[in-house]
């Protein structure tokens, strides 16, 4: 999986190097956010609460495209919206997106969350302490540029991954009904272990994220995001989370040509 | 202007958008007595593996406890009255804590020595087997709550090994364990004390169940609750495949239990139970067969759950606890000697 993940990263990379460069850029976000969450597996109650973001990445944009590559980071703290327990969550994730211009504000294409780690640690509990959500998600996309303004919009398409925690244990849903569980099988554990991801499309696994950003100049732009995620690996038990956040962007470099 | 603009646009997006996830959530439980008796009642129903072994109707008992709840009903009360669930499991596994940072506060588990003799006295045991002033040959890794392991020869014969994990809530590295069974491969025969190894990790506890063995073992399977209704299991069958070591132990070897072997201790017996060579001595053991899901009820109370059950290779639900081979019952008046390890040594001799 490993090797696919290189390869078509490689093919994306050389295939974009093939166009005129007008403007490329390499960026530095830093903001806050705010996450919510909820898993009804094991309770109704919604966790709340803010952290910080963090994320660099590099832009490239011509009369025919645009692409580029992005690595970004959210730490928050969310509280309990009924009691005083905590858990703290952390997003890393590497992005790769291509969009053709099929217009001169308009842009179509796809993004590619090559890793998406969404890790909770939940504040005095024992096995179900960790929670994580590994896996890849290939997202349609369009860009939507007026004025000073970039309007971005990202559908999940499908989704590879694998969620830690089935209806009643910390073990994932299919490990425990496909009967695989052992002590000896590291692999149950590991977040990276491909033989227990599973393959999801909407609407099963809805997945939205939106974003808008205003360039305040050649260096400076600020934006916001917004996530949203909903699946159901037990029919009717839910997970939901949204994290938004709001950044600061400097362009360490910007050249046009 | 032209920024105030730009500032309510931004608003109107955040205020829009911020909302949006919570409306594609469920609304947040009620946190009033009846609605967490429900929540709870409703958890153990749906997760709680074992109602039927431990002959519990949910049913009945909610309906018999729900009417116990009113306006006046303290804090203190409802606790007891959600309590009379927790205890109805006879579970070790399962618990309700009214607030964990707060020591004084209320919890209900299970008491599993209730009605059990002693099943081990340390100053019998340091001062007669394994103290430096008694046995300058036992070797220690500190760490955990005083030792994560002790093991060595015994005074009483130099040819029985005797080795000690006191619990399997730490770590032991695997050169660890190599060196552990490297001292020990040279005895004729092994006591591995169990005693009050009340759990932690059980792959800690099959990792060390796979140094007794050179051949693979099926063990029996693991029940898991997969889904709310009644009979949403799954079975995981479970073989155990033997450590590649080259010091895997094979001799004879006499497993010390009492009634707080328990959790990943049960691990380990219902992982080596087909050995032949290898024997329990001592009191009954706790059970607690099954994993453990935990959580926080709508108003910040702590529960965990058995979720799962271990049903052996003999059919014999493991939960409740399981006999010794060679029943023993230490004598705590004779402080020169712990019964159970010298039953275990004839055993070996």
């Amino acid at each position: 999986m490993k090797k696919t993940y290189l390869i078509v990263l490689f093919f994306a990379v050389s295939l974009v190097q093939l166009h005129a460069q007008k403007t490329s850029s390499f960026y530095v976000d830093i903001g806050g956010g705010f996450s919510s969450f909820q898993d009804v597996k094991y309770s109704n109650v919604k966790y709340n609460g803010f952290g910080g973001v963090f994320g660099l990445g590099y832009l490239k944009e011509n009369e025919k495209a645009i692409w580029g590559i992005n690595l970004q980071g959210i730490v928050t703290t969310e509280k309990a919206a009924t009691h005083d327990n905590t858990v703290s969550t952390y997003n890393p994730m590497l992005q790769a997106k291509y969009l053709h211009r099929i217009k001169e504000n308009l842009f179509i294409g796809a993004t590619w969350d090559v890793l998406d780690l969404y890790a909770k640690n939940f504040d005095g509990l024992g096995n179900n302490s960790a929670y994580n959500v590994t896996g890849s998600t290939l997202w349609a996309s369009a860009i939507y540029d007026y004025k000073k303004f970039r309007f971005g919009l990202d559908l999940g398409l499908v989704s590879y991954f694998k969620e830690s925690t089935g209806f009643a244990f910390s073990a994932s849903q299919n490990v425990l009904e496909n009967g695989d569980f052992d002590y000896q099988n590291d692999k149950i554990d590991s977040p990276f272990a491909f033989k227990y991801y599973e393959l999801r499309t909407i609407p099963r696994h809805f997945q939205v994220r939106t974003s808008i950003r205003y360039q305040l100049s050649n260096r400076f732009s600020v934006g916001y995001k917004w996530h949203l995620r909903k699946f159901s690996e037990v029919k009717k038990y839910p997970v939901t989370y949204g994290i938004h956040s709001l950044s600061i962007r400097y362009n360490i470099f910007k050249r046009t040509k | 202007m032209k920024y105030l603009k730009i500032k309510m646009g931004l608003l109107l997006f955040l205020v829009v958008f911020s909302s949006c996830e919570k409306a594609l959530m469920e609304p947040n439980p009620k946190t009033d007595a009846l609605a967490v008796f429900d929540e709870y009642t409703t958890l153990v129903q749906e997760k709680y593996a074992m109602l039927e072994f431990k002959n519990v109707n949910i049913n009945t008992l909610r309906s018999n406890l729900r009417g116990k709840i009113n306006a006046t009903t303290t804090q203190k009360e409802f606790f007891e009255i959600l309590g009379e669930v927790t205890k109805s499991l006879r579970d070790g596994h399962s618990s309700l804590i009214e607030d964990q940072n707060n020591p004084n506060g209320m919890s209900i588990s299970f008491d599993l020595e209730e009605g059990y003799p002693v099943g081990i006295d340390a100053a019998i045991l340091v001062n007669n087997y394994i103290g430096n002033t008694v046995n300058s040959e036992i070797k220690t890794l500190s760490g955990g709550q005083g030792f994560r392991a002790v093991w060595g020869t015994l005074p009483q014969d130099r040819k029985i090994g005797y080795l000690w994990i006191p619990s399997w809530n730490v770590e032991i590295s695997d050169d660890e364990i190599e060196r552990i069974f490297l001292d020990l491969k040279d005895t004729k025969g092994l006591v591995f004390d169990m005693r009050t190894n009340t759990g932690g990790d059980p792959a800690l506890a099959t990792k060390f169940a796979s140094y007794f063995t050179n051949k693979p073992i099926y063990n029996g399977f693991e029940r898991f609750k997969t889904g709310p209704g009644p009979n949403d299991f799954s079975d995981s069958h479970i073989t155990l495949q033997p450590s590649g070591s080259a010091n895997k132990y094979l001799k004879p070897v006499m497993v010390l239990t009492d009634r707080n072997v328990y959790s990943a201790s049960t691990t380990f017996l219902y992982s080596v139970d087909p050995v032949e060579s290898i024997k329990t001595v001592g009191q009954r053991t706790g059970g607690g067969s099954g994993s453990v899901a935990d959580g926080y009820l709508a108003n910040g109370w702590y529960w965990s759950l058995s979720t799962s059950e271990f049903i052996d290779a003999q059919g014999r639900h493991l939960d409740d606890g399981v006999d010794p081979d060679i029943p023993v019952v230490l004598n705590l008046e004779d402080t020169t000697k712990d019964e159970v390890i010298e039953r275990a040594i004839v055993e070996l001799q």
